[in-house]
């Protein structure tokens, strides 16, 4: 075999293992465009990576100044939390020049370039944060746009609506009788001088309206739709069975991420003959389809592993261990919080 | 060497050229067919009028006659397209009709343009937009008027007061002296 051929084969080899390399990382990478991270016990960290086609470093900077402003901090709010964690949103947003490549991983925004004082309709297409999400924003957009527009790339609707007329009898279409509301003039279409509003209860969130704010709602809302699943714990255990001496009891939430693992972390109470004992619970694991694979680990104490089969939206485990320095017996029951959509 | 030119010359012939000639035409159609076209209970539609905003090129002329036009919904999406490409004199005059539209929220778009474009008649229109409640058409999120006109107000005279009466007390006070230097408003 000559040298050359020899390096066309190995050259080959490599498109090949590059390829087939590309393909193995592709797909669950090209789903992912948000990462959720919950492995800390405190803090839920969403981090949102957006291409910025034909955008500039400053206003990267300046956008991701914004959304930080509303989705971390809620002006006037505070920190916002979900299943007892605290949520971070991180937005990673790189300018990409033209012809440059950018990430697999990124939802591709366009930047068109626009000068202060013209009015732009920025969109976002695709609300699934699970897909690629791609749009066009106008340089000029304010923080609140910005804003809002970030939460349609968490998966989060419009919250605002136009409501032609009152369907009392819910046939879909207008009837002699039923009351016209944003249609002002009765022509069946939405005209430039018809406003929205905001759906009833959802005024004053950053989806319903300009001056909105991003509210809990949206926090909730947003991580539902990242998959995440919050489940509340309570627990009790025995010490020294028969005889009991001491017991112990508390509660937790419980947050289970995209891919089934599951932490939380919790205080309880010890208390017996001796007095009573403060000490934190640290819940990991795996969600299955049909049991929660638990270790449960008291500090101060140890650890014991139970699993938990799941019926509808409970869950419940015994565990009964013959240790020494006494008999273990304990019960934890889980039942999810998030399993109800409650919007808004 | 004659072998190696003819395919090209027939290639731009066949492609390249007719692709020039005829780009200012479809852009042009392009145009047009998204103002007609636009509905505001589809979302494509306002896609559509984005990316003519964003393909650029000179569809102000066959636009023009969508802004004088009866119909209000056409009116809007032509509107839109112009005050976002206007960038000259001509482009200007497409829009100074406007400042006197019945429609504050039309008042205020083509002002915003305008004041960028160095029409000084453009601001006593944004300062009457600041009391507007109007809002701006098929905005997400819905923005008022008044908003935007504040916007396009502190951007072009590095000037920031808290009131419309403020701003109409600032304007008849220095709004004849007041000159465009190709940024923003000054004073002689």
């Amino acid at each position: 075999m000559s040298w050359t051929r020899r390096t066309r084969d190995a050259r080959r080899l490599a498109a090949t293992l590059l390829t087939l390399g590309f393909l193995l990382v592709t797909p669950s990478r090209a789903q992912a465009k948000n990462y959720v991270d919950t492995t800390n016990p405190r803090k839920i960290t969403v981090t949102v990576p957006i291409d910025l086609i034909g955008g500039e470093d400053d206003i990267a900077q300046q956008w991701e100044d914004a959304i930080r402003d509303y989705w971390n901090d809620g002006p006037g709010i505070g920190k916002f939390e979900y299943c007892g964690k605290s949520v971070k949103f991180v937005p990673d947003i790189q300018p990409i020049a033209a012809g440059q490549k950018g990430r697999l991983d990124a939802h591709k925004i366009r930047m068109q370039l626009l000068s202060p004082g013209r009015d732009f309709i920025s969109k976002v297409r695709g609300l699934d944060p699970a897909k690629n999400s791609g749009g066009i924003w106008g340089s000029n957009e304010d923080d609140a746009t910005i804003a809002h527009e970030f939460g349609h790339l968490l998966g989060l609707l419009d919250e605002y609506e136009w409501t032609p007329y009152t369907d009392t009898n819910a046939n879909n279409r207008w009837e002699s009788g039923e009351a016209l509301n944003d249609d002002k003039n009765h022509n069946g279409k939405r005209d430039p001088g018809e406003p929205t509003h905001p759906i009833p209860s959802f005024e004053g969130s950053i989806m319903a309206e300009h001056d909105g704010k991003v509210v809990q709602g949206l926090i909730d809302e947003a991580m539902r739709r990242h998959g995440l699943e919050c489940w509340e714990v309570t627990w009790h255990e025995e010490h020294g069975i028969p005889r009991v001496i001491t017991s112990g009891d508390g509660e937790l939430q419980l947050t289970v991420g995209p891919g089934g693992s599951v932490s939380g972390e919790g205080d309880g109470m010890l208390s017996g003959a001796g007095g009573a004992l403060p000490y934190t619970l640290e819940v990991t694991g795996t969600r299955e389809e049909d049991a929660f694979h638990l270790t449960l680990a008291a500090t101060p104490g140890g650890s014991v592993s139970v699993v938990a089969p799941i019926h509808d939206d409970t869950a419940r485990g015994i565990w009964n261990l013959g240790e020494a320095g006494g008999f273990n017996r304990g019960t934890v029951t889980l039942e999810c919080a998030s399993c109800v959509a409650a919007v808004g | 060497m004659t072998r190696r030119v003819l395919p090209v010359a027939l290639f731009a012939f066949a492609f390249v050229v007719p692709g020039c000639i005829g780009g200012d035409d479809r852009i042009e159609e392009e145009a047009v067919a998204a103002v007609e076209g636009f509905d505001p209970a589809r979302p494509d539609s306002m896609d559509r009028l984005n990316q003519v905003v964003a393909r650029g090129g000179d569809v102000i002329s066959v636009l023009e006659p969508f802004v004088a036009g009866p119909d209000p919904i056409r009116t809007w999406a032509a509107l839109y397209v112009v005050a976002l490409l206007a960038d000259s004199e001509s482009d200007a005059d497409v829009l100074a009709p406007l400042l006197l539209d019945p429609d504050p929220a039309n008042r205020v778009i083509a002002a915003g343009s305008l004041a960028g474009l160095g029409r000084k008649d453009a601001l006593p229109v944004l300062i009457q937009g600041l009391g507007a409640e109007a809002a701006l058409p098929y905005t997400d999120p819905p923005r008022s008027a008044a908003d935007l006109a504040a916007e396009a107000l502190v951007a072009y005279t590095a000037e920031s007061f808290a009131t419309p009466e403020a701003w109409r007390s600032w304007w008849d006070g220095v709004g004849e002296r007041l000159r465009w230097d190709g940024e923003r408003y000054v004073l002689d």
